[in-house]
C-alpha cells in the first residue's frame, strides 16, 4: 500500500509546463530518490507537495486521503514536511526558536510562551539525531551542518508521513553527510516515506530504495536501485550519453601564482603553494576548511594578516561559488554581466562589448535567445558559463574557480569540465576548489587538500585516490564536531550592555557636574519629558524588528493632538473628555492601519508609505486646526499631562505600562517570535506560514496607537496645542531604537535597549540645561543631540567590529 | 529594434498632460509663459539636490541630510559675508563646506559601514543643529545686489541643465554609471566584480554635499537671507521626486529622464494647487498622495501583468 499516490500532477507557469501529468507512488518506509537535470521539474514537484505552490491539475493522496494544497502549514498538518535548503533558517535566532517557530508551547492559558518547554523539546529532537550543542546561541554562530540538523529535526517533529529532502548535503562535509544518512535510515525504520532529491549519484546509490528520473517535467523511469547503474540514470536524465572528462597532458609553464605563509587568524594559517601556467590545481577539503577564504584573500576581496601573494602578470580572476550573491547581477543582461569585470574608466565601448559577449556565447555554448536577455532567465548551468565568460573576458593569467559545477546539471557539468581543461591548455594557471571528489580527481593535475584552515597534504594525479584525499581532508581526531575553526563561539554581549553603559556614564557625568541632577523631582521631570519618546520608541522597535520603518509617527502625533484638541477644547467642539480621548486614540490606530494596509496589501515599501503619510498628515493636521492654535483645554483633559497617581506622574506610569506591554509582546508571545522571524529572514518566515500581513498590520497599528497615547499625554502638558506639535519626533523615536542597539536591518534588538536609549537621549538634552552654558546653549541643543546619536552609532559600530574579531 | 514599452516616463507625461489640460480650463493664466517663468524660480534648489539623491537611491542608499546640509552651508555663507569675506571666496568656501559635510556622511557609510539611513538621519539633526548653533537662529541678510542678480535668472537653470545632462551621460555612457546601477542591484556581486564600491559611494555622498553647497548659495540669493530653518523638509521633496521619477528605493533602478519629469510634475502640481485653491496644507496632502499612489498604481499594474501568461523559468523562480 503506497503511502503517497501522485496522479497526473501538472503545473503550468505561463506557457511553460514545469510538471506534466506526473505520476508517482512512494511506500511507507521507503527512501525514494528523485533526480533530473536543473529545470526538469524537481523543485516544482517539491514545492507543490510542501504546499508552497498550487498545482494546475492533478491529485495527491496520503494514506488514501486526498491532500489539499493551501499552505505550508496545511501540508505539514497533513503530514508532509520538507527540509528546505540552507537559505530557510533564521540566522539571528537561536536553534530553539528556529526549531519551534509557529508551534511554540504556551503556559498560563496562552499568555506566555513556555521557553523552558521549547528548549526541552528541541533538545530531545536533536538528541534523537545524535546532535548536542548550545541551543541558545543564534544559528549564525553554528556550523552549516548543525543548522541543517535543526531543520531536519524540525521537519521530523511534526507527525510526519512524508519527508522531503531537497539537496540536503549541498553544504555538508562527508562526515556530516554520514550522520544525516544515519538519521534518514532511522526515519525510514519508523515507517516514514522519504523523498530524496539529489544530483549526487553516490548518495542516491548509498541511500535510496527506488529512484525516479524526471526530464522536462515528465516522469521518465522508476526503478529499484539494485537494477540500475549510474550511467543509466545519467542517460535517462539527459537523454543521451555523457562522456567523462578526458585526461590531458600538457607541459606546465612558468609559475603564475605563488602564495607564501598566507595567514588570517580564525580562518586559515600558513598557506604555501604555487600554480604554474597551463596547470590545473584542485583544492579539496570539507566545507568550512577555509578553501573559499583562501581564494578570497588571494583575489583581494578579504584582507589577510601575514604572508604574501605573488601573481605573475597581475591579472587574476575569481569565479565565486554563489552565483546569486557573488557571481552575477541576475537582472542584468548577459552582455552587461560579461562586461562587468573588465576594468575601465570613462566611456563604455559598447560595440566592443557586444562583440566580446557574442564571442563568448559561441565559445562557451551558452544557450540563450540573445545576449540581451537577463541572466536570471537562464538555467544554472548557462548562468555558470556566463560567469565564466565574465572573467575570461578579463584575459586572466590566474583563474580561481570556486565550486564551478555546484547546482549545475550533468550535461553542463561535462561542458564546464572541458572548458576548464581548454583554458588551462591556453597557458592560464587554474585553481579549482571543489567538494566533489570525482571532480577533484578528474580535473586536477595536482591536488592540494585543506583541513581546518591548513594545507594537510598534496597529491599528484597519479597517486591520488578518493581514499587518500578523504584521509587528508577528514579531521585527525574525531573530537570537535565544529568543522570550521572559525566558529569557536564567543559569548557575545547583549546589545543593551552598550547603551546601558552609556546611560550610566551620562548620569555620572551629570551628577558630577551638578548633584542636584539626581534629585527625585528632577528625575521625575526628566522621565515626563522622555515618556512620549519611550512609548513611541517601544512600538517602533517592533516595526524595525519586522524589517520595516515608520517615519510618519511625528505627523501622526500632531494629527492625534489636533483631533483631541478640536474635539475637547471649549473654544471648538467642546465634546466630553472620554469622547475626545477615543477620537485621539482612534485616529492613531487608523493612521497605523492605513500605513499597514499600504505596506502589506499595497506592497509599497514602508519608507515610501510613511514618507508620504508624513507629508499628508501634516497637511490634514493644519486643516483640522484651521490655522489657529488650540486653546482652552478642559481640566479633565489637562490632568492626563499633569496629573499624578501615588506620587508619580500619569505619563510616566503610562510609559512604564506601555513599555512592559511591548516587552511582553516581543519576548513572551508567539507574535513576538514571529516578528523576529519576519525581520530575520522574510522569505523563510513566509515559508513557515508566518502570517506576514497580519503581523505587519498589527505592528503598524500598534505604532499608531502609541502615537495616539504619546499625543494624549504630552499635548496636554501645555496650555495650547500648536500646529507644529510632534514634528521631528520620528527622529527621536528612531534614534532611541537605534541607540538601544536594534539593527535597522531587522531581526535583532530588544525593547529594553530602546527604553535605555530613550532615557539616555532624554538625559543628554536635560544635561545641557543643567550645565548652564548660558543662552547660546539652547541653540546648540539639537546639534549636540544629533552629534550624540552619531557618536553612539560610531561607538556601536566599533564595538561590533571588536566583537566580531 | 526596440519596441515601445510602458515606462514611468510615459505615466508621468500622461499625468502632466492631464494636469496642464485641467489647469488651462480652470486657470487659463496659469498656463502662460510669463506665469511659468515666474513660478520656475521656486524649483531649482530642489531640482539640483534631487540629482545626487537619484544616484544615491539607485545604489540602494539614501541621504536624509540634504535639507540640513543646505541650511548649514547657507548659514556659513551668511556668516562669512558678515565677516567681510570676499564674495567669490565665500562662494567657493561654501561649496567646499557642503562637500565636506557630504564627505562626513560618506565616511560613515563607506569606512564605518553604517547604514546610510542611520547616518543621514543623525546628520539631519546634527547639521541643522549646528546651523542653529553658529547662527544663534538669526536671519542673516544684506548681500550686494550684483551678487544676488548674478545668482538669479538664468544661472540656476544653466547649472541644473548642465548637472542633469552630465549625470544623464555619466549614467548611460560611462563605467561609473554602470557601477552605480550594479551596486544598487547587488552590492556583494559588485565587490566580487572588482567594482570600487566604496569609492563610488564616497563620490556620490560627497557630490550630494557639493550640490547642497551650490543649492544653498542659490537659495540665499533668492531669499536675500540665510537662516537655519532654510530648506527644511527638502529631503522629503527630493526623495519624492526621485521615487516619482521611477527609481526604486531598493536600488538598481532609476533614470535622469524620469527624475526630470517627476520634478516637473511635482512642481506644476504644487504651483497649480497653490494658485487655484490658495492653500498650502492641501499641497502637502497632494504631494504625499502622489508619491504613494504612483508606487501603488504601478504595483497593481504589475500584478495584473503577472497574471497574464508569460514565460517563467521554474528553475530560477526559487524562493
Amino acid at each position: 500500500m503506497a503511502t503517497i499516490e501522485i496522479r497526473g500532477l501538472t503545473k503550468r507557469y505561463g506557457g511553460v509546463l514545469a510538471l506534466d501529468g506526473f505520476d508517482l507512488d512512494i511506500a511507507a518506509g521507503e527512501v525514494h530518490a528523485i533526480c533530473g537535470e536543473n529545470g526538469a521539474g524537481k523543485s516544482t514537484l517539491n514545492r507543490i507537495l510542501a504546499g508552497m505552490v498550487e498545482p494546475t491539475s492533478g491529485t495527491v493522496k496520503l494514506d488514501g486521503r486526498a491532500v489539499s494544497f493551501g499552505s505550508v502549514t496545511s501540508a505539514e498538518a497533513a503530514g508532509i514536511s520538507m527540509v528546505h535548503q540552507e537559505s530557510a533558517v533564521f540566522l539571528s535566532m537561536s536553534a530553539v526558536e528556529n526549531h519551534q517557530l509557529m508551534r511554540e508551547p504556551t503556559k498560563f492559558g496562552g499568555l506566555l510562551i513556555d521557553r523552558a518547554e521549547m528548549k526541552a523539546r528541541t533538545q530531545a529532537a536533536l538528541q534523537e539525531l545524535g546532535e548536542t550543542f548550545d541551543l541558545d546561541l543564534p544559528l549564525e554562530q553554528r556550523s552549516l551542518a548543525q543548522r541543517q540538523m535543526v531543520m531536519v529535526a524540525r521537519a521530523l517533529a511534526t507527525d510526519c508521513r512524508l519527508l522531503i529532502l531537497d539537496e540536503p548535503t549541498a553544504s555538508l562535509s562527508s562526515r556530516e553527510t554520514d550522520a544525516l544518512f544515519r538519521s534518514v535510515r532511522a526515519i525510514r525504520e519508523k515507517g516514514v516515506a522519504v523523498m530524496y532529491v539529489s544530483h549526487r549519484m553516490d548518495e542516491i546509490f548509498a541511500l535510496a530504495d527506488r529512484v525516479t528520473v524526471l526530464r522536462d517535467g515528465r516522469h521518465v523511469v522508476t526503478r529499484p536501485i539494485a537494477e540500475v547503474i549510474p550511467a543509466d540514470l545519467v542517460q535517462a536524465m539527459v537523454g543521451r550519453e555523457v562522456a567523462s572528462p578526458e585526461i590531458r597532458a600538457t607541459e606546465p609553464g612558468p609559475v603564475r601564482l605563488r602564495v607564501t605563509g598566507l595567514s588570517s587568524p580564525g580562518k586559515f594559517s600558513n598557506i604555501n603553494f604555487e600554480v604554474r601556467g597551463g596547470e590545473v590545481v584542485a583544492l579539496a577539503g570539507l566545507v568550512g576548511a577555509g578553501r573559499s577564504e583562501v581564494a578570497r584573500a588571494i583575489f583581494g576581496i578579504d584582507s589577510f594578516e601575514y604572508g604574501q601573494v605573488w601573481i605573475g602578470g597581475d591579472k587574476i580572476a575569481l569565479v565565486p561559488e554563489d552565483r546569486q550573491h557573488e557571481g552575477l547581477h541576475l537582472p542584468f543582461s548577459l552582455r552587461d554581466n560579461m562586461a562587468m569585470a573588465p576594468a575601465g574608466t570613462g566611456l563604455i565601448p559598447r560595440a566592443k562589448e557586444a562583440e566580446t559577449s557574442r564571442g563568448f556565447m559561441e565559445r562557451l555554448a551558452i544557450k540563450a535567445p540573445s545576449d540581451e536577455v537577463p541572466a536570471q532567465s537562464l538555467s544554472g548551468g548557462n548562468q555558470q558559463k556566463v560567469l565564466l565568460g565574465k572573467w575570461l573576458a578579463t584575459k586572466p593569467n590566474v583563474l580561481i574557480l570556486d565550486e564551478p559545477t555546484r547546482g549545475v546539471d550533468v550535461g553542463a557539468k561535462a561542458q564546464i569540465h572541458e572548458l576548464v581543461a581548454e583554458i588551462a591548455a591556453s597557458g592560464v594557471a587554474v585553481l579549482v576548489i571543489s567538494s566533489e571528489l570525482k571532480e577533484v580527481l578528474g580535473l586536477g593535475d595536482r591536488i592540494l587538500v585543506m583541513r581546518e584552515g591548513q594545507i594537510s597534504g598534496e597529491l599528484s594525479r597519479q597517486e591520488a585516490t578518493q581514499e587518500k584525499v578523504l584521509a587528508l581532508a577528514l579531521p585527525s581526531e574525531t573530537l570537535s564536531e565544529l568543522a570550521p575553526p572559525t566558529t569557536v563561539p564567543k559569548k557575545s554581549l547583549r546589545p543593551e550592555v552598550g547603551v546601558g553603559g552609556l546611560l550610566i556614564a551620562t548620569l555620572a557625568l551629570a551628577a558630577g557636574l551638578n548633584p542636584q541632577f539626581l534629585a527625585v523631582g528632577n528625575i521625575l521631570d526628566m522621565l515626563v519629558k522622555v515618556a512620549p519618546a519611550l512609548i513611541v520608541g517601544c512600538a517602533m522597535t517592533l516595526v524595525i524588528l519586522a524589517r520595516e520603518i515608520d517615519i510618519s509617527v511625528g505627523s501622526l502625533m500632531g494629527l492625534c493632538a489636533a483631533c483631541l484638541g478640536v474635539a475637547c477644547s471649549t473654544d471648538r467642539m467642546g465634546l466630553p473628555v472620554p469622547v475626545g480621548v477615543s477620537i485621539c486614540l482612534g485616529v492613531g490606530v487608523l493612521g497605523g492601519l492605513i500605513n499597514g494596509l499600504l505596506v502589506t496589501f499595497g506592497r509599497v515599501p514602508s519608507i515610501i508609505v510613511t514618507l508620504g503619510m508624513l507629508t499628508i498628515l501634516r497637511g490634514v493636521t493644519e486643516r483640522t486646526m484651521g490655522g489657529k492654535w488650540i486653546e482652552k483645554l478642559p481640566d479633565g483633559l489637562r490632568s492626563f499631562g499633569t496629573g499624578n497617581w501615588l506620587g508619580l506622574p500619569l505619563s510616566v506610569l503610562m510609559a512604564i505600562a506601555f513599555a512592559l506591554f511591548t516587552w511582553w509582546l516581543a519576548k513572551g508571545t508567539r507574535f513576538g517570535v514571529q516578528v523576529f522571524a519576519l525581520g530575520s529572514n522574510p522569505s523563510a518566515a513566509r515559508l513557515r506560514g508566518v502570517p506576514e500581513h497580519r503581523i505587519k498590520l498589527c505592528v503598524f497599528m500598534l505604532t499608531g496607537l502609541a502615537a495616539g497615547i504619546a499625543a494624549l499625554f504630552s499635548a496636554t502638558q501645555l496650555q495650547v496645542i500648536e500646529s507644529g506639535f510632534g514634528s521631528g519626533f520620528e527622529l527621536v523615536a528612531i534614534a532611541s531604537v537605534i541607540v538601544g542597539g536594534t539593527s535597522i536591518q531587522g531581526g535583532r534588538g530588544t525593547v529594553l535597549g530602546t527604553i535605555l536609549g530613550a532615557i539616555t537621549l532624554g538625559i543628554v538634552s536635560t544635561v545641557l540645561i543643567f550645565l548652564k552654558l548660558g543662552d547660546s546653549a539652547t541653540y546648540w541643543e539639537r546639534a549636540i543631540q544629533g552629534g550624540f546619536i552619531l557618536v553612539a552609532i560610531l561607538g556601536d559600530q566599533i564595538w561590533r567590529r571588536r566583537a566580531a574579531r | 529594434m526596440r519596441t515601445l514599452r510602458w515606462s514611468r516616463e510615459l505615466t508621468l507625461i500622461v499625468l502632466l498632460a492631464c494636469l496642464m489640460a485641467a489647469a488651462s480650463v480652470l486657470e487659463p493664466k496659469f498656463v502662460t509663459v510669463r506665469a511659468q517663468t515666474l513660478l520656475a524660480t521656486h524649483l531649482w534648489e530642489l531640482a539640483l539636490v534631487a540629482i545626487p539623491m537619484l544616484l544615491i537611491v539607485i545604489t540602494a542608499g539614501i541621504d536624509l541630510s540634504v535639507g540640513s546640509m543646505v541650511a548649514l552651508s547657507a548659514v556659513s555663507f551668511g556668516l562669512m559675508f558678515e565677516r567681510n569675506v570676499p564674495p567669490v571666496v565665500a562662494v567657493a568656501l561654501t561649496v567646499v563646506i557642503g562637500t565636506l559635510l557630504g564627505g562626513l556622511n560618506a565616511w560613515f557609510v563607506t569606512k564605518m559601514k553604517v547604514h546610510p539611513l542611520l547616518v543621514t538621519l543623525a546628520t539631519l539633526a546634527a547639521y541643522r543643529g549646528m546651523a542653529e548653533g553658529i547662527s544663534t537662529a538669526r536671519a542673516i541678510s544684506g548681500y550686494p545686489d550684483w551678487l544676488l542678480s548674478a545668482l538669479q535668472g538664468p544661472t540656476p537653470v544653466v547649472i541644473f541643465v548642465l548637472a542633469a545632462l552630465g549625470t544623464h551621460l555619466v549614467m548611460t555612457r560611462t563605467y561609473f554609471g554602470r557601477w552605480v546601477l550594479a551596486i544598487g542591484t547587488e552590492e556583494n556581486v559588485s565587490r566580487f566584480s572588482r567594482i570600487p564600491v566604496d569609492r563610488v559611494k564616497l563620490w556620490l555622498y560627497g557630490f550630494s554635499g557639493l550640490i547642497c553647497g551650490i543649492a544653498a548659495i542659490l537659495l540665499v540669493a533668492r531669499n536675500n537671507t540665510a537662516k537655519a530653518d532654510l530648506a527644511s523638509g527638502l529631503e522629503l521633496d527630493a526623495i519624492t521626486a526621485v521615487v516619482l521619477g521611477g527609481a526604486s528605493i531598493h536600488g538598481g533602478k532609476g533614470r535622469v529622464t524620469g527624475l526630470v519629469l517627476g520634478l516637473i510634475l511635482i512642481h506644476e502640481t504644487r504651483e497649480f494647487v497653490s494658485w487655484h485653491w490658495k492653500q498650502n496644507e492641501l499641497n502637502l496632502v497632494v504631494i504625499g498622495s502622489l508619491l504613494i499612489l504612483t508606487v501603488l498604481l504601478e504595483n497593481i499594474a504589475e500584478l495584473r501583468k503577472n497574471r497574464k501568461p508569460q514565460p517563467v523559468n521554474p528553475a530560477s523562480a526559487k524562493p
